[in-house]
C-alpha cells in the first residue's frame, strides 16, 4: 500500500526524479573512473573503463524507472500511439465507427431523455403516485373516460373509503371588463380540489366555505401567469375587486407558477355543490382523487366499481350500463403522448441495435483483416494479453471520440426537441439530457465494440495467433465463420431498417393523404394575417370603419385578386360550439341539442377562400346593424340539422351574443374543416361582420403571384392606418395548413430521421462485409478468372453473397413490419398499416441502397488481375 | 576465482547488509559487496540501481543527497527501521534456505 503511495509520489515528482537519476549515474561513473586512476590507469583509459562498467546509461535509467512505474502504465502510452496510428491508417473504418457511435449515442440519448421526462418522471405534486383520475365508463358503448355526473360524484364521496379526498371540476369562463377586455378560461372546483393536489397559494388563501355562502362576493384564485401578465405581478392584488362583464369578483389569492394542472386555466373559482345539482342529469365534469395511504389504484378501482354497481341498481334510469374507472393520474397525463413516445422509443431502440451491430461488424472485420498483423506481432514476441490490450485500447480510443461527439449530438438533439414545442408531448419544457441514459447508451455501444473486437482474438489460442503467417496466400475463403457472423449481423440490420423505413414511409404517406384532404378552401396563393382591434378606441363603429378601409385598400394593391376577413380561420382547432335550434322544428331533448360553430365573416371571405356559395346569397353591404340579422350556414348544417332540406329562409335561434337571438339564413356555403384536416366539418353559422364586428380579425388575401411577396406591402399598409396596431401571424395559407399538422409532422420527421439513420448504418455495414470479403477472396477470384470465369460469374458471386444477406434481412424485416406497423395508430391516416405499396417501396429502397453498397466491392473484384494471382502462386 | 552470478533477491539482501553499517552511495555499496565477497560478486550497475530503487520503493531504505569523503556530491542511501526488520527477516530466511539446500545436497551425496 505504502509502496503504491510512493509510486504515486514518484509519478508526481517525475521530472525531479529524472534529473536526480541522471546525476546519480553520472557520479557513479566518475567515482569508478577515479578508482581506476588510483589503480594506475591513464585518465582516458580510466574514463573508458568506467564507461564500460556502467554501460548504456539510458538502459540503466530505464531499469531504475521500471522499478517505480505502475505496471501497465508504461505500455499504455505505446498502445495509445499505436491505436492513433491505426486509426489514421484506416480513416474510412475510423470515420464509420465514430459516426456510428455519434449518431447511435446522440439520437438514443436525446430521444430517451424526452421519454424519461414525459413518461417516467413523477408529476409535480407531493406524493404523485397517490393521485388518480376517476371516469365513468359506459359499458354497452364501451365509452371510457367519460366525464362524471356531479351527483354520482357526491355518492362516491359519501360511500368510498379508498380516497383521502375526491374533487370534481369543470371548465368555466369569464370576461374581464375594462380597457383590455379579455376572455379567460378557468375551472370551477369542488372544495377538496386543492387538498387533492396538495397545492398551496403563492399569495393569499384558498377558498373557504364562506366564499360560497349566499350573498358572499364571487371569489377567484388567479393563476401565476394571469397575475404576471394582466396585473404586472402586483403583490397587493389579494382582496382587490375585479370588474367582469358578468359582475364583480374578489381576488382571494394567487397560485404558484408551477401549478397548472390542466395547462390552460387562468383562474379558479369555487363550485358549490348546491341543490340544483342534486338531480341526476348529464355527465359533465372530470374527477381527480388522492388515494388513502397504502391503498392501490387497483383496490380503489374495485371499490368504486362496486359502488357504481350499487348506484346502477338504485338509479336505473340514469346509471344503467355505467361503471367507474380509477386511473393513476400519471398514466392519464401521458396517455395521449404515450403511444407515440413508445413507438419512437422502439424506433430508437432499433437504431441503437443497428449501431451496435455496425460497431460489432466493423470491429469484427478489423480483427479478421488484421490477423496477419497480429500474427507478425505474436511472432515477434507480443503476448496474447498484450495483443488483447492493444485492441481494447483501440476500441477505447474510438469509443472516446465517438462517444464525445455523441454526447454533443445528444445535447443539441434535446435542445432541438425542447425548442420544437411538440404540443402533443406534455411537460416537454422539463426535459434535459439524462445522464443515466447517456451512460447507458455509451455502455451498450461501447460494450458491443469491445465484445466483438475482443471475441475473435480471445477465441484464438496462443498457437493460432501465428497461424496466418505460414499460410500467406494459401487460403481461399477468408474466415468463413467470421463472414457468416458478419452476414448475420447485416441481415439483422436490414430487417430492422426495413421496419423503420416502412414505418416512416407509412407516416409520410399518411401526412400526404392528410394534406391532400380537401379542407374546403384553396390554400394556394393565399396570404393571411391576424389583427386584434382591442382597446377603447376601437368601438363598434370604429371597428367597422377600420376594417372596411383596410379591405378596400388591400383590394386596391396590385397583385391582389380577392380579400376577405373572418374572426377565426379554419383548421384552428375545435371552436367553441353553441346550441342551435331551427325554429319550427321540434325542440330536441335536453343534452341532445345540435351544436354548431359560430363565426363572423365578410362578403369577400368566401370568394377569397374559393369556398363555393352553394345556395342563396352571400353577405352584402346592405346587411348592416340596422337591417334584419342574417347568417350564412354551411352544407353540413343543411345535412345534419335540416335533413338535407334547403335552409334558405329558415330562422334559427342561437344562444351566443344575445340570448335567444333569432336570425334568418340567407345562404349556404361549402364545408370548411375547422378542428383539423382529419375532422369532418360540423354545422357552422357565419354572421356578417357589419352586424357582428368582432375585435379579432383574420384577413385572407388571394394573390396573383407568390403570396409572400405582398407581406411588406401589407405591413406598410396596416401601419399606415394605425401605427400602434401589431400584425400577428403574417404567413401564407399553405404554411398555416402545414402547421396545423405539426402533431403528426414531428413524429413523422423523427421517424424518417431514424429510418434514414438505420438505412445509412446498414448500408455501411453491408459495404464493410462485402469489401472485406472481396479483399480476402481476391486470390480465389483471380484463380477463377484464370480458369475462365467470366466477369458475369464474378459479379454474381460477389453480389450474390451480398444479396443473400439482404434477402434474409428483408424476409425477416417484412414479417416484423407486418407485426409492428399497427402500433403507428393515430399517426396513420387514409391507409392500412400493412399498405402493400409502402412496404414494397421501402423494400425497393433498401434494395437500391444495398445495390450501391455492393457496387464498389464488385468493381474491385472485377479488377482482380488473374496474371498477378498466378505469379503470386508461382 | 571467477565472478558468480547473483540471484535476484540475493542482491537486495546484500545491499541491505551493506547499508546496515552506515549510509552509503551506490558506488560504495557496489565496492563493499565486491570486496566482502572476495571479488566473487561483481555487482553490475544495471542491477544495483534497480535494486536500490526497488528497496526505496518498498520503504526499506531512504535516500538523501550528501557529500562524499572527498567532498563530492552523492546520493546516500540509509536503512530505515523497516529496512532493518527486512534485513533480519531476509537474513534468517537466507540461512534457512541455504541450510535446507545444503542438507539436501549432503544427503544426496550419501
Amino acid at each position: 500500500m505504502t509502496s503504491w503511495l510512493r509510486r504515486l509520489a514518484w509519478l508526481l515528482g517525475r521530472r525531479r526524479f529524472e534529473a536526480e537519476l541522471g546525476e546519480e549515474i553520472r557520479i557513479h561513473q566518475e567515482m569508478a573512473a577515479e578508482q581506476a586512476r588510483h589503480e594506475g590507469l591513464s585518465p582516458d583509459e580510466a574514463e573508458f573503463a568506467a564507461r564500460r562498467r556502467v554501460g548504456n546509461r539510458a538502459q540503466l535509467a530505464e531499469a531504475a524507472r521500471d522499478v517505480w512505474r505502475p505496471p501497465a502504465l508504461g505500455d499504455l502510452g505505446q498502445d495509445l500511439r499505436y491505436a492513433l496510428r491505426g486509426l489514421r491508417r484506416q480513416p474510412g473504418h475510423a470515420a464509420a465507427a465514430i459516426i456510428t457511435l455519434m449518431l447511435g449515442i446522440g439520437a438514443t440519448t436525446a430521444l430517451f431523455s424526452v421519454l424519461d421526462a414525459v413518461l417516467l418522471r413523477p408529476l409535480p405534486y407531493p406524493d404523485p403516485d397517490r393521485l388518480v383520475q376517476v371516469w365513468e365508463h359506459h359499458r354497452p358503448r364501451d365509452r371510457r373516460e367519460n366525464v362524471v355526473s356531479p351527483l354520482n360524484y357526491l355518492n362516491w364521496v359519501d360511500r368510498a373509503r379508498s380516497f383521502e379526498a375526491l374533487a370534481i371540476y369543470r371548465s368555466v369562463g369569464i370576461s374581464l371588463a375594462g380597457e383590455l377586455p379579455e376572455q379567460l378560461t378557468g375551472r370551477a372546483v369542488s372544495r377538496d380540489f386543492f387538498s387533492v393536489l396538495r397545492a398551496r397559494p403563492a399569495l393569499g388563501r384558498l377558498f373557504n366555505p364562506a366564499d360560497t355562502a349566499t350573498g358572499a362576493p364571487r371569489a377567484l384564485l388567479l393563476s401565476h401567469g394571469l397575475w404576471k401578465r394582466r396585473f404586472g405581478g402586483d403583490p397587493g392584488i389579494v382582496g382587490s375587486t375585479l370588474q367582469l362583464s358578468e359582475g364583480t369578483a374578489s381576488i382571494v389569492g394567487v397560485m404558484p407558477e408551477d401549478f397548472r394542472p390542466m395547462g390552460d386555466e387562468s383562474y379558479w373559482e369555487p363550485w358549490p355543490m348546491t341543490s340544483e345539482l342534486r338531480t341526476r342529469r348529464g355527465r359533465g365534469a372530470p374527477v381527480v382523487g388522492r388515494l388513502r395511504e397504502g391503498v392501490s389504484a387497483a383496490a380503489a378501482d374495485r371499490e368504486l366499481k362496486a359502488i357504481a354497481g350499487g348506484l346502477e341498481q338504485e338509479y336505473p334510469d340514469f346509471n344503467t350500463g355505467w361503471t367507474a374507472d380509477v386511473v393513476p393520474l400519471q398514466q392519464q397525463v401521458t396517455a395521449r403522448a404515450r403511444p407515440i413516445l413508445l413507438l419512437l422509443a422502439g424506433a430508437i431502440g432499433c437504431v441503437l441495435l443497428i449501431a451496435c451491430a455496425n460497431v460489432a461488424n466493423l470491429k469484427l472485420g478489423q480483427v479478421l483483416a488484421r490477423r496477419a498483423e497480429i500474427a507478425v506481432r505474436a511472432a515477434l514476441g507480443a503476448s496474447r494479453g498484450r495483443i488483447l490490450r492493444q485492441m481494447a485500447v483501440e476500441g477505447l480510443v474510438l469509443a472516446t471520440v465517438g462517444g464525445g461527439l455523441g454526447v454533443l449530438a445528444a445535447v443539441v438533439g434535446v435542445e432541438a426537441l425542447v425548442r420544437s414545442e411538440l404540443r402533443q408531448i406534455p411537460r416537454l419544457a422539463e426535459v434535459g439530457v439524462d445522464l443515466r441514459i447517456l451512460g447507458f447508451a455509451l455502455l451498450v455501444i461501447g460494450a458491443a465494440g469491445v465484445v466483438f473486437g475482443l471475441a475473435p482474438a480471445l477465441g484464438l489460442r496462443e498457437g493460432e495467433l501465428r497461424q496466418p503467417l505460414g499460410r500467406r496466400g494459401g487460403e481461399t475463403g477468408g474466415a468463413p465463420g467470421g463472414r457468416r457472423l458478419r452476414g448475420a449481423l447485416v441481415s439483422f440490420q436490414v430487417a430492422l431498417s426495413l421496419m423503420l423505413l416502412a414505418g416512416a414511409g407509412l407516416t409520410v404517406r399518411s401526412l400526404g393523404n392528410l394534406l391532400s384532404q380537401d379542407p374546403g378552401f384553396d390554400a394556394e396563393n393565399l396570404l393571411t394575417m391576424d389583427l386584434s382591434l382591442s382597446g377603447e378606441a376601437y368601438v363598434e363603429e370604429r371597428r367597422i370603419a377600420f376594417s372596411q378601409e383596410l379591405v378596400s385598400r388591400i383590394a386596391a394593391l396590385p397583385g391582389v385578386a380577392e380579400v376577405g376577413l373572418v374572426n377565426a380561420l379554419p383548421l384552428h382547432g375545435q371552436p367553441a360550439g353553441t346550441r342551435i335550434h331551427v325554429l319550427g322544428r321540434p325542440a330536441p331533448a335536453l343534452g341532445q341539442e345540435p351544436v354548431g360553430d359560430i363565426s363572423v365573416a365578410d362578403t369577400g371571405y368566401f370568394r377569397a377562400m374559393r369556398t363555393p356559395l352553394l345556395e342563396g346569397r352571400g353577405f352584402t353591404a346592405a346587411d348592416r346593424s340596422n337591417t334584419p340579422n342574417v347568417v350564412v350556414v354551411n352544407a353540413a348544417f343543411a345535412r345534419q340539422l335540416l335533413n338535407g332540406g334547403s335552409p334558405i329562409g329558415q330562422r334559427i335561434r342561437v344562444n351566443l351574443w344575445e340570448p335567444d337571438s333569432i336570425v334568418e339564413i340567407v345562404g349556404v356555403v361549402g364545408d370548411m374543416r375547422r378542428a383539423g384536416l382529419e375532422v369532418a366539418a360540423r354545422p357552422a353559422v357565419f354572421y356578417p361582420y357589419l352586424q357582428q364586428p368582432a375585435r379579432f380579425l383574420s384577413l385572407v388575401i388571394r394573390t396573383e403571384n407568390a403570396p409572400e411577396e405582398l407581406a411588406p406591402a401589407m405591413r406598410a399598409l396596416v401601419s399606415g392606418l394605425d401605427r400602434q396596431l401589431p400584425i400577428l401571424n403574417l404567413e401564407t395559407m399553405t404554411s398555416y395548413v402545414a402547421a396545423s399538422t405539426d402533431d403528426r409532422r414531428y413524429p413523422m420527421l423523427l421517424l424518417s430521421l431514424l429510418a434514414g439513420l438505420a438505412v445509412l448504418l446498414s448500408v455501411v455495414g453491408l459495404y464493410g462485409v462485402l469489401a472485406y470479403s472481396v479483399g480476402q477472396r481476391s486470390h480465389e477470384i483471380g484463380l477463377r478468372r484464370a480458369l475462365g470465369a467470366t466477369g458475369g460469374t464474378i459479379v454474381r458471386m460477389v453480389t450474390g453473397e451480398g444479396f443473400r444477406f439482404v434477402a434474409i434481412g428483408l424476409g425477416v424485416g417484412l414479417a416484423a413490419t407486418l407485426l409492428t406497423t399497427r402500433f403507428l395508430g393515430r399517426l396513420l391516416y387514409g391507409l392500412s398499416p400493412t399498405d402493400a405499396f409502402t412496404l414494397a417501396l421501402a423494400a425497393g429502397g433498401l434494395l437500391v441502397m444495398a445495390g450501391l453498397a455492393t457496387w464498389v466491392p464488385t468493381r474491385r473484384a472485377l479488377r482482380v488481375d488473374p496474371a498477378v494471382t498466378l505469379r503470386e502462386d508461382g | 576465482m571467477a565472478a558468480l552470478d547473483l540471484f535476484q533477491g540475493t542482491l537486495d539482501l546484500l545491499v541491505l547488509k551493506a547499508l546496515s553499517w552506515e549510509p552509503a552511495h551506490g558506488y560504495a555499496v557496489a565496492t563493499w559487496i565486491r570486496e566482502r565477497s572476495g571479488d566473487a560478486f561483481l555487482v553490475e550497475e544495471g542491477a544495483l540501481y534497480p535494486a536500490l530503487h526497488r528497496l526505496e520503493r518498498r520503504g526499506a531504505i531512504e535516500s538523501e543527497w550528501g557529500l562524499s569523503e572527498n567532498n563530492r556530491r552523492a546520493k546516500y542511501y540509509r536503512l530505515t527501521t523497516r529496512g532493518r526488520a527486512l534485513l533480519r527477516a531476509e537474513a534468517s530466511h537466507w540461512d534457512r534456505y541455504v541450510g535446507a539446500v545444503g542438507r539436501i545436497l549432503r544427503a544426496a551425496e550419501r
